[in-house]
């Protein structure tokens, strides 16, 4: 029997059909997206924490002391000796900048935005009798779509 | 009928030959990224666990620690390092020399870290006072238990070291005066973002000059 | 004797052209919006990816070199003992040469030009450090030169960092 147009029936099949299809695709932009953003904090807190680990190197031994979990946020955190004051194109201490909204507003959105935090935890460490050094772990804590991310390092830090 | 099975089978090869290579370009584009952080927390992570390996491999020597060491599969935290510690004479005070090797490797990456450690000899007991300098780095992988991979980062931080006495020696053979005025006269010819603070800079690179 | 019926037409009526082309206009606007939404959020995707890129090999190619690098001559603390920041940082590398890293803001580029510390004049690097870099800075904030901190950043992407110079002069 030859028909002469679609029916409705078979119309709805087709968009069905499409939907499914769609499906796969939209979840994957949504990963790939998910992955870009996963990756990016990642980079930053490898990077952060690293800058943390230098840091500890130009202290005082005695000033390498424990910040315990849930870390210490960086926007609109204390002064300290590893980020804030994070710049200062001055002459003078008063012109430093913090990573505050009205300082450094781009930064301190970004901060903000996934909690980004930081943890020292310090054990003393013992090579040789007599010496002392420091088995500092640096936790890096962000959120990202509502879940807590972790990223990890620890160094040495020798008395010298 | 023949038709419409022949249309509907083109639509369909049609949304499979679209939709396949979307679908696997955006897996990799997710899948690289994520490749590429790991790739950089290796190479971090690596760099970090070898100074570590340094800074414990002076450590043991201010405990006395003497003679050749080779220490592997050392743990800082997950991750391993290892350590040379590698006698190479006396020096004037009878202080032991030592070439000291720091190395670790995470994935496809190596960092290893070599410098010199003279271990001055105190009364008996420790901590010894060590002194540590001319520390120099290399991805490279080489094994540090290997005596040839050893030779080899010998020789080429030698080469580096060489070109550091050249400029030292250049430093001592000029007067502060003279020295900073050969470095205004290259002013001319720097990138644009360094000349105006350049004579800035030279002052300051001559407070920094070696005097003898 | 009954006459067969006659043969339906082949063919669609107009009625059913106008909504087959209706209804085929729907689905292809919504298809067609979806499309350039993603479009556009793939691109955004690439920027980002390509920045986080560009700042991983501007860090590494960085604190590869100033780890062992002797002392950091500019930017300098301030007379004030508090922290000084430039946009470009010169150092002696482990050979004693003066290296600079200078950002570029014109080409979005890290550079880095070798200011001989003998005879010889300066030279440029043909290739860059680090690119798509909208702003660096270095940090200085240690009495004795040796702890410098960078700070990159380009559409809303941020990279902190910071090396310990190995070497004392």
């Amino acid at each position: 029997m030859n028909r002469r147009a679609v029916s409705f029936v078979e119309i709805v099949i087709a968009l069905g059909i499409l939907i499914v299809c769609m499906v796969p695709v939209l979840t994957m932009f949504g990963s790939a997206g998910r992955a870009v953003l996963k990756s990016q904090n990642l980079g930053f807190a490898i990077g952060f924490a690293h800058r943390i680990s230098q840091h500890l190197l130009a202290m005082p031994f005695e000033s390498v002391t424990e910040v315990p979990l849930p870390g210490q946020p960086v926007a609109d955190g204390p002064d300290d000796e590893f980020f804030n004051p994070v710049s200062n194109f001055g002459t003078t201490g008063a012109n430093a900048l913090r990573i505050t909204k009205a300082q450094t507003p781009d930064l301190w959105a970004f901060l903000r935005k996934y909690e980004f935090r930081y943890a020292l935890i310090v054990n003393n460490v013992n090579f040789a009798a007599g010496d002392r050094m420091k088995c500092v772990g640096i936790i890096i804590t962000w959120k990202e779509g509502g879940k807590d991310l972790l990223y990890k390092l620890y160094t040495y830090v020798p008395d010298i | 009928m023949t038709r419409r099975r022949g249309i509907a089978l083109f639509l369909v090869l049609a949304l499979v030959a679209v939709f396949v290579p979307v679908l696997l370009y955006l897996s990799q584009t997710g899948s690289s990224q994520v490749r590429q952080a790991m790739k950089f927390h290796e190479v971090q992570q690596s760099e970090s666990v070898a100074l570590s390996g340094t800074n414990s491999g002076l450590c043991r020597l201010r405990g006395n620690l003497t003679g050749l060491q080779q220490l592997s599969n050392l743990l800082l935290g997950d991750t391993s390092y290892d350590l040379t510690l590698k006698p190479t004479g006396q020096g004037v005070v009878l202080q032991n020399l030592y070439h000291l090797f720091s190395r670790c490797a995470l994935g496809r990456h190596s960092y290893i870290l070599m410098s010199d450690a003279e271990q001055l000899q105190p009364d008996p007991d420790p901590p010894v006072m060590v002194i540590s300098h001319d520390t120099w780095n290399t991805v490279e992988p080489y094994d540090i238990n290997l005596a040839a991979d050893v030779t080899a980062m010998e020789n080429l931080r030698g080469q580096d070291l060489l070109g550091f006495e050249a400029t030292k020696n250049y430093e001592r053979g000029k007067t502060p005066a003279q020295y900073e005025s050969d470095l205004l006269a290259k002013q001319s010819s720097l990138p644009q973002e360094l000349k105006a603070d350049w004579s800035s800079i030279a002052g300051v690179l001559k407070e920094e000059k070696l005097q003898f | 004797m009954f006459q067969t019926s006659e043969r339906p037409k082949a063919g669609v009526t107009l009625v059913e052209l106008l909504i087959g082309t209706a209804i085929l206009a729907v689905i292809l606007g919504i298809v067609s919006r979806w499309f350039f939404m993603q479009r556009e959020y793939q691109q955004r995707l690439s920027r980002v990816s390509e920045i986080q890129e560009d700042f991983r090999r501007a860090s590494w190619n960085m604190i590869q070199e100033l780890q062992m690098a002797r002392v950091i001559i500019w930017p300098r603390i301030n007379a004030d003992k508090s922290l000084h920041s430039d946009t470009k940082l010169v150092f002696k590398d482990f050979n004693g040469q003066i290296i600079s890293y200078y950002h570029e803001s014109a080409t979005r580029q890290i550079r880095r030009c070798v200011i001989p510390n003998g005879p010889g004049g300066v030279v440029i690097n043909p290739r860059p450090i680090g690119e798509g870099i909208a702003s660096a800075s270095f940090t200085a904030s240690s009495f004795d030169n040796r702890l410098i901190s960078f700070h990159l950043s380009s559409g809303g992407v941020h990279a902190l960092d910071a090396v310990y110079l190995l070497n004392g002069d």
